[in-house]
């Protein structure tokens, strides 16, 4: 049981892409193809989506797991030359779209948080997540 | 995840920031998936359409190429956004640059076949081989067909090409490619499109388990079986099936659910409690009443007659050139329809040495080489009315807004002409 003492402490995952990020959690709990991220503007765009019609510019996109199509790696490597993509990634299981895009674009990641802890992420908490260490900080 | 004395030399620089860059990103990888040591791939293929590469991806794959990155094992390539052959024809500055990228991926060594369906150029991984293939829609091939190994690939291709190894995960694992779900195919399953159905049902059907497919004949054309792994892949994440009699794992029903002399021992994710006997009592039927609830299901013309045509999702082989051909004979494409047939470099170059190509042209068929409508730069209005044979085609477009419908190869051609 995560209880709100732990949500004072930090989460523990397992950090895959290097990096720290200090930034407002954009969070789901649906699967997200970051393919459908507007490699021009930052905006995803998938109809019946929770954060259809978003901008995750900036923000830490928090996610269950990943979906859709491979070129979404490519995706997130355009966004981050632009600097108009997520300026880190949590999510639970990963997958090999996201974690290559992760490594090519140099955007701090971790996994493997396990649903419970991910669920007590909320949209709008400021997070410090250290893609070196696996730790995800309420701040 | 182990890596070997060579492997950490390659993560450490020693070749280069580019194979470092490809060991990081399988290592990455491997660490999510848990692997515990990578494997050497035969052979990879990688994407390099633009429309998804963009300019950034683009000069990356030009830095690579100029940091000295050469494949080392043998590599195809995907579709471009360009018919190479008719790039002066697109009045799109992105068309250099698919050029760009197709020139990056030839000197780092890549053959520059450019097709989502390789299988159809002679490029077939070899039973039991572990391989990196990027297009989703190959993956159910090299496993289900063929019995070679690989993951559904994206990025990662091009790192296991230049690194020539893969994060032992997911489909290179015995266990994890075992069948999980049992289904009785009735359907009367007559040409192409109705293998398109049936892959999209099965996909829809199974959810996260591997579906083992029985009651279908062994004798199944190639062709057949490249519109069910397309159909199948576009509707599910799985990189494997089976069908008894053809699949090389599934000689029998139980070879297929793990109880036969091929399966390894039980590792990963799939616990032993899945129990052969309880997985074949719950055997589902697929009758042709499935497959017409799925051709009605995705028709969005609603009788409305079609403007434009699209064969060749994955491209045609000679095979099915020489079936449209056929269709045509004495038949023209109406002046006010377009009918669209999608085929590679090699297919065509043999259509061409055979005359088929020319009939097909005079025709008025508009034979692409190297792309397709859907990953092309020049894209079709959204107000077109499109029919085409493949259910990933029209998947697809109808997500970019058009109205699509399934239709036989035969009908495609009767409503272009």
């Amino acid at each position: 049981m995560i209880t709100r003492a732990t949500k004072r402490a930090a989460l523990r995952g397992t950090g895959l892409v290097a990096g720290v990020a200090r930034g407002i959690a954009r969070t789901c709990r649906d699967a997200v193809s970051v393919a459908r991220i507007d490699p021009e503007t930052g905006v995803l765009h998938e109809p019946g989506h929770a954060l259809d019609g978003c901008c995750l510019a900036g923000g830490i996109l928090v996610f269950p797991a990943g979906k859709g199509s491979s070129g979404g790696s490519y995706i997130l490597m355009s966004l981050a030359a632009k600097k108009i993509g997520p300026i880190a990634i949590v999510m639970d299981v990963a997958d090999a779209v996201v974690v290559a895009g992760a490594v090519l674009a140099g955007i701090p990641l971790v996994t493997g948080l396990g649903a419970e802890a991910l669920g007590c992420i909320n949209e709008g908490d400021r997070l410090l997540v250290d893609g070196g260490t696996g730790l995800v900080r309420f701040l | 995840m182990n890596l070997t004395d060579a492997q950490q030399a390659m993560l450490d620089g020693g070749q280069g920031a580019a194979v470092r860059q490809a060991m990081q990103i399988l290592r990455a990888v491997g660490l999510a998936k848990q692997a515990p040591y990578c494997i050497p791939v035969r052979s990879a293929h990688v994407g390099l359409s633009v429309t998804s590469l963009r300019d950034v991806g683009v000069r990356w794959l030009e830095s690579l190429a100029d940091d000295g990155a050469r494949v080392c094992v043998p590599t195809t390539t995907n579709v471009l956004s360009i018919d190479r052959e008719a790039v002066g024809a697109s009045p799109r500055g992105d068309a250099e640059l698919q050029q760009r990228a197709l020139h990056a991926l030839a000197r780092m060594g890549a053959a520059t076949t450019c097709s989502c369906n390789p299988f159809s150029q002679g490029y077939l991984p070899a039973r039991g081989e572990s391989v990196a293939w990027s297009e989703s829609a190959t993956a159910p091939f090299v496993n289900g067909v063929l019995g070679a190994r690989t993951n559904r690939e994206g990025a990662t291709a091009l790192a296991s090409a230049l690194t020539g190894i893969t994060p032992c995960y997911g489909m290179h694992q015995t266990a994890e490619r075992r069948g999980t779900a049992v289904f009785r195919v009735t359907a009367a399953l007559a040409g192409l499109d109705g293998f398109h159905l049936l892959g999209a049902v099965v996909a829809r059907r199974c959810a996260d388990r591997i579906p083992v497919l029985v009651g279908l004949p062994s004798s199944i054309a190639q062709d057949d079986l490249y519109g069910f792994c397309a159909a199948f892949a576009t509707y599910s994440s799985l990189s494997m099936f089976h069908m008894v009699g053809v699949t090389p794992e599934a000689p029998t029903l139980r070879a297929a659910l793990g109880g036969g002399a091929d399966a390894g021992r039980p590792r990963g994710r799939i616990e032993t409690t899945q129990d052969p006997q309880r997985i074949q009592a719950d055997t589902m039927d697929i009758g042709d009443r499935d497959l017409e609830a799925q051709r009605k299901a995705i028709d969005g013309l609603g009788g409305l007659p079609a403007d434009v045509a699209v064969v060749g999702c994955p491209h045609v082989s000679l095979a099915q050139l020489r079936e449209i051909a056929l269709l045509m004979h004495g038949r023209a494409v109406s002046r006010d329809k377009t009918f669209f047939v999608h085929t590679n470099v090699v297919v065509r170059a043999e259509a061409a040495r055979l005359g088929l190509l020319e009939k097909l042209v005079q025709a008025g068929v508009k034979v692409t080489c190297d792309t397709c409508v859907y990953t092309s730069l020049d894209t079709l209005s959204r107000h077109s009315r499109l029919l085409t044979n493949s259910s990933k085609m029209a998947f697809l477009m109808s997500s970019r807004g058009l109205s699509t419908a399934l239709a036989s190869t035969a009908d495609c051609v009767r409503a272009m002409t």
